[in-house]
């Protein structure tokens, strides 16, 4: 038995106990907590997995953020579970069996973890791994380009691409190689010779360093590649800020603010939330800006930002931090965020290109088009996540009037 | 700058951004009539663009338009992809949310609060969008992250029924918890089917599981199958799965009832061909699998649980909310049979039944407008106080019936046409007839409320409902009947839509 799967079987034992704890448990402050628990002990589980940017968001949503917002509705719906009386729901029970059932069965002919010849290992992914979709099959010349295609900057750029190619397409070493070897730019062929390239020539993206080429492959993933899909889960998130605004705003007239505890008369709560929230905010962005380059990107990063507000109306009061951000301004940020992103797409589309096709923002340079959309739209979601998690945090604080 | 732009190459994705950045930018249009404007325009817009994309698609050589995002390649990036089927229904979800839009701004003064009417209707734009997304898309994983979007936006419309009393409140959250079961399930299935496959594009999708060596006895491929089936039952109100919608288009607020029953399940359904046809495929969903019995055994017992449930009702609106489970029986009866006609009956159902019953709601709304209330006592005698608004209703009613003239009689004609071309299917056809009878019942218990008995109290003094709520309510009724004389468009599509789905020529 080696290592990994010992840790994970340690991890799933405490992840079952908790998730039991959190049902049993009568108490509603310690099932909040227990649900941070939870989500720590699954970021472990994503750790093992190596997938890190899955991890970081678990520790910081899951983890972070969640358990805070959960604790805020504790404040109207009180700390302690109602007395029921517990009775066995039967259809419930064969409903949930079934379901388990149903997912273990459905277990039974997946490939196995980690298995190299699992489709998910060789079909489409690699090239997304290795971020040579879109490349104009790696060597020019075999292709002849489409018209009006400027054929000279292709080749000023694909002099780079020269790398080696893998014999074998299911050998999975060129993998960690190509990943390692950005700096050199060497970008593997991978598709097998009797896989044609989706129509020839179509898919012109530049093969010079962005392409989607960013050492951390997840976030070449989700910004360029899958970038549509994560347009709109920034807009889901900025659904779920306007929805509780529109739910539980108090009416205008009575006023945002009611007079909440204030913690700043603790001498070390003060000093060290002070101290510690230029450094929060530095890491938040850092954790926006760098995601290209390891774990981190928008999501994560936004959720950091908003722990630095969140803390510093914890212990200074809401009223202060109303000061520094008024709830007309966060609310305006909420949608400037996805309005970043998807003006960032409709710019894109405007310049004569696809929605999202971040290479038309520089027809000169291709690639740092590509690196300035990306970054663009990273800004985009931190600050709608960053603004709306503080909106859901001053909703559930608000104390309604009725 | 704008030189190299040009609309029509691309339509699809307008269709769906337009209403992303129009609902975000609603909330700064300030309070008043603003929002409302804002709203009215952002879905006449993209109205007028699923039009022309319906004139490209059907121009299109091939049958349908591609449309690939960030000039990605479409098996590893997003694609759009719009063939006859997804191209009419995004019509008839943009269209009844435009008329829906149009009726919106008298009953939202009345039901929603003056200070949130520009969040309301960001919401509900953004509702659209969503639901637009869903049916625009050719990629698996992205129909799931619109649907987060349509269903958020949804309970939220729902919680804000009439001042946001506790009854629209527990409505919505039943509705986001079964909702949110279902959409699991969905992740679940789509999850499942992307370890087997190595990709999400739909039809990349359908290649790979034909591919596959003996998938009739591969256990992931039909946990997968299942657990879709249940959270697309789920999402489209399939009877025994439907508990949660009564309640929620009993109190949501009355535009947002109109919007839903026109546009929410159908979306619902649409994602079933889809899933069904498109990525399974008919060999396997309706031959391999029971797709066919399971289906249309929920569906028959569904017209025929809730048809009766709603004859018992007094409430208008929860008589149309279960009447809406029913005539959702049809729409799934029809595809279980997997022929030509029966396919055909249910898309050209799917618009019918959206223009029907979205004008029944909306007078239903018109009475709860002038009488904050709309069950059986309150509409006694008010056949001569709101003619047009009565007759409106009366109308639908007949259509749901599938009263010759009407929209509903070619749904019904294509439904049982399907029914008996298929071996053994004949029991759909009769309880489509049996259907009909119970439509003729509860129908007919608000025209002898309405104008064989005397009004009283406040009845009695109420005057027409304004202009800008009749004339929403009778564009769609009029399309009701307009569809019911001429139905050659909506008859041709929706075969040409069917073949496409049972994979013969486009």
């Amino acid at each position: 038995m080696n290592a990994v799967v010992l840790i994970d079987t340690l991890l799933l034992l405490l992840v079952t106990a908790t998730a039991v704890a959190i049902v049993e448990v009568r108490s509603l402050y310690a099932s909040s907590i227990l649900t941070g628990i939870y989500s720590l002990l699954m970021a472990l589980v994503w750790v093992n997995m190596h997938s890190m940017d899955v991890s970081f968001t678990e520790a910081a949503v899951g983890g972070g953020i969640s358990t805070i917002l959960l604790i805020g509705t504790l404040v109207h719906v009180g700390r302690e579970e109602k007395p029921i009386k517990k009775r066995l729901h039967v259809p419930a029970l064969v409903f949930t069996a079934l379901t388990g059932a149903a997912l273990i069965y459905g277990t039974l002919d997946m490939p196995r973890f980690g298995d190299p010849a699992a489709p998910i290992h060789h079909y489409r992914v690699p090239e997304m791994m290795a971020q040579t979709v879109g490349f104009v099959n790696g060597t020019p010349g075999k292709q002849k380009p489409p018209e009006g295609f400027d054929l000279e900057r292709y080749r000023r750029f694909d002099g780079r691409v020269t790398g080696p190619i893998p014999a074998d397409p299911t050998d999975t070493a060129w993998r960690e190689k190509s990943i390692l070897q950005t700096e050199g730019l060497i970008v593997p062929q991978v598709r097998a010779a009797h896989e044609p390239h989706a129509e020839p020539g179509h898919h012109l993206h530049p093969p010079d360093d962005f392409n989607g080429h960013v050492p951390n492959s997840v976030t070449s993933l989700l910004a360029a590649y899958r970038g549509y899909d994560t347009m709109f889960e920034t807009t889901v998130i900025f659904t779920a800020g306007v929805s509780l605004i529109l739910l539980l705003r108090r009416p205008r007239r009575e006023g945002y603010l009611q007079p909440g505890a204030v913690m700043s008369d603790q001498v070390i709560l003060r000093v060290v939330t002070k101290l510690s929230i230029p450094f929060i905010l530095i890491f938040g962005f850092y954790v926006i800006t760098h995601g290209e380059l390891g774990p981190g990107g928008g999501f994560q990063g936004g959720v950091v930002l908003a722990t630095a507000f969140i803390l510093y109306a914890l212990i200074f009061g809401r009223a202060a931090l109303y000061r520094v951000v008024p709830p007309p301004v966060s609310d305006m940020l909420t949608g400037l965020g996805v309005l970043i992103y998807s003006g960032t797409g409709a710019v894109c589309m405007l310049l004569g290109g696809k929605f999202l096709d971040y290479s038309m923002l520089n027809p000169e340079l291709p690639g740092d088009g590509e690196s300035l959309g990306m970054t663009l739209v990273e800004y985009g979601v931190g600050i709608t996540v960053s603004m709306v998690m503080l909106t859901i945090f001053n909703q559930l604080a608000e104390e309604r009037s009725t | 700058m704008l030189d190299a732009f040009e609309v029509v190459p691309n339509l699809p994705v307008l269709v769906v951004t337009t209403p992303l950045i129009g609902g975000i930018l609603t909330i700064a249009m300030g309070r008043g009539k603003g929002p409302w404007a804002w709203a009215t325009l952002i879905t006449g817009l993209v109205f007028y663009f699923t039009v022309l994309l319906m004139q490209q698609v059907l121009a299109a050589k091939t049958g349908y338009i591609s449309y690939e995002l960030g000039n990605w390649p479409r098996q590893w990036g997003i694609e759009y992809r719009v063939d006859a089927l997804n191209a009419f229904i995004l019509l008839t979800v943009a269209g009844v949310s435009f008329v829906t839009t149009l009726y919106a701004q008298k009953s939202v003064e009345k039901e929603i609060p003056q200070d949130r009417h520009n969040f309301f209707y960001a919401v509900w734009v953004l509702a659209v969008c969503g639901l637009l997304g869903i049916t625009v898309t050719g990629d698996a994983f992205n129909v799931y992250v619109l649907l987060e979007i349509s269903s958020l936006t949804v309970y939220a419309l729902i919680a804000m029924g009439k001042d946001m009393n506790r009854q629209a409140l527990t409505a919505s959250l039943r509705y986001l918890i079964l909702g949110s079961v279902g959409a699991s399930f969905i992740l679940l299935g789509i999850g499942y089917l992307m370890m087997v496959t190595g990709t999400l594009n739909m039809e990349d999708m359908h290649d790979r599981l034909a591919a596959l060596p003996d998938i009739v006895h591969h256990r992931t491929v039909l946990v997968a199958f299942a657990f879709l089936l249940v959270g697309l039952g789920m999402k489209m109100a399939l009877f025994p799965l439907h508990m949660w919608l009564p309640k929620a288009y009993t109190y949501a607020p009355s535009a947002v009832s109109a919007l839903l029953s026109a546009t929410a399940t159908k979306v619902g359904i649409y994602m079933a061909f889809r899933f069904l046809f498109t990525i399974f495929g008919v060999g396997f969903s309706f031959v391999a699998m029971p797709a066919s019995v399971v289906l249309s055994v929920a569906a028959c017992a569904g017209i025929l649980v809730t048809g009766v449930t709603a004859v018992r009702q007094t409430n208008l609106k929860r008589m149309l909310a279960y009447s809406s489970v029913g005539q959702l029986g049809y729409i799934v009866a029809g595809f279980a049979l997997a022929n030509v006609h029966g396919v055909a009956g249910s898309v050209i159902h799917i618009f019918n039944h959206a223009v029907m019953k979205g004008g029944m709601f909306m007078a239903a709304g018109a009475i709860m407008y002038r009488l904050g209330r709309c069950d059986l006592r309150a509409i006694r005698g008010l056949g001569k106080r709101m003619p047009l608004t009565m007759a409106a209703f009366v109308a639908g009613g007949l259509g749901l019936v599938g009263f010759p003239l009407t929209a509903g009689f070619i749904s019904k004609w294509y439904l049982v046409q399907g029914a008996l071309e298929a071996p053994h299917m004949w029991p759909v056809a009769a309880v489509v007839l049996v259907g009909s009878l119970l439509a003729v019942a509860y129908t007919w218990r608000v025209v002898e409320a309405a104008y064989f008995q005397e009004p009283e109290g406040e009845s009695a003094l109420v005057t027409e409902a304004p202009l800008s709520m009749v004339a929403p309510m009778w564009i769609l009724i009029g399309a009701s009947v307009y569809f019911g004389v001429s139905a050659t468009f909506t008859g041709e599509i929706s075969m040409r839509a069917a073949k496409s789905l049972l994979g013969g020529a486009p």
